[in-house]
């Protein structure tokens, strides 16, 4: 049975990582703060009594079948949208333009560098949030959280085949897109990886 | 297979690998700039997962106190039923001897008074003579009464 403060501290360790996971597969940050705290709670409730060593495949398992339990949420909610909002008109008869919802970040106050670097993680971000669901999760699982291919297979409860299938995928998808964007080939040395 | 198109395989095979080797390489450095930028939230965004953080741990902090104190008021009740008994030792043995007594007793009795329509007892005390119990055609007929 794991303590509390092993409870925390792998919290504390894995936080930040599923946030930014969340928020690239639902595209809304309050929705992705929701998601990771409801899945810290699950954790907590229904497997509190595990030991530590298994919090990371269990904490990754929760946290893609809450993100799954949104998508199944708002798959409702957009239904219920779309039949109620054909019945009405909008108020000034125009249809919303989506692009205006985008924020955009004013740069202009940033170094050089920073800015290189900042813009280089969005463009990376924006790859990512393009890819499909299953791919997304395998390189996230993959790569960015470092299980081997049993444990992502075990959390997105598919083959290690299926799982070596779409990483291969992800990646030549990421690839393309970062070399449409000019991103041929990522050095560390060229990004500055120190901190701000 | 010609040395020309052997030579050509073992080039596609080289080049496979490179791309391979590429690729892993694409996606550590994807992954690692990720994590390096998701250590950058912002204070709102912090304070809430810390917010999170807090709950669940105490959340755990409860649940793990409930299942401690279940165990305690379990092995409580036990652990009076134990100590009375070593407490009052010869009196709990007298009072499972009595109620073993009182038992035996109570079954006698009720085996007891089954017998006793068939003792001598009851022949003796009954009105009919005793050859009258000797016939097997009045008991039948007698039997066939009481039904």
């Amino acid at each position: 049975m794991a303590t509390t403060k092993e409870l925390s501290d792998f919290l504390e360790a894995v936080e930040r990582r599923a946030f930014k996971q969340t928020a690239y597969a639902v595209r809304d940050d309050h929705a992705a703060l929701d998601i990771v705290q409801d899945a810290m709670m699950k954790l907590a409730e229904k497997y509190g009594d595990k030991p530590a060593a298994e919090f990371p495949m269990l904490f990754q398992r929760i946290l893609q079948n809450t993100m799954r339990d949104f998508w199944r949420r708002q798959k409702v909610r957009n239904l219920w949208t779309t039949l109620l909002s054909s019945f009405g008109s909008s108020e000034d008869g125009e249809d919303r333009d989506p692009l205006e919802t985008i924020d955009v970040q004013d740069d202009s106050g940033e170094p050089a560098t920073q800015l290189e670097r900042s813009q280089t993680i969005k463009l990376i971000e924006r790859a990512l949030e393009k890819l499909p669901t299953r791919q997304r999760e395998a390189f996230v699982l993959r790569y960015w959280e470092e299980m081997d291919v049993a444990e992502t297979a075990a959390i997105m409860g598919c083959s290690d085949g299926s799982v070596k299938t779409h990483c291969s995928r992800a990646v030549h998808a990421l690839a393309l897109e970062l070399k449409k964007q000019g991103l041929e080939k990522l050095g560390l040395s060229n990004l500055m990886l120190t901190k701000p | 297979m010609s040395k020309n198109e052997h030579m050509n395989n073992k080039i596609d095979d080289s080049n496979l690998d490179e791309n391979l080797i590429a690729d892993e390489q694409l996606a550590s450095t994807v992954a690692h700039l990720l994590n390096d930028n998701a250590q950058h939230l912002n204070a709102v965004t912090l304070k809430r997962l810390n917010a999170g953080r807090d709950l669940a741990v105490s959340q755990l902090a409860v649940r793990q106190t409930q299942v401690t104190q279940g165990v305690n008021r379990s092995g409580n009740v036990l652990h009076w039923l134990g100590h009375g008994f070593e407490q009052h030792r010869m009196m709990s043995i007298t009072v499972i001897a009595v109620a073993m007594l009182l038992g035996f007793f109570a079954i006698q009795q009720f085996s007891l008074y089954n017998n006793l329509k068939h003792s001598d007892a009851f022949l003796l005390a009954s009105e009919l003579p005793p050859e009258a119990f000797a016939d097997k055609g009045f008991n039948t007929w007698l039997v066939s009464k009481q039904d």
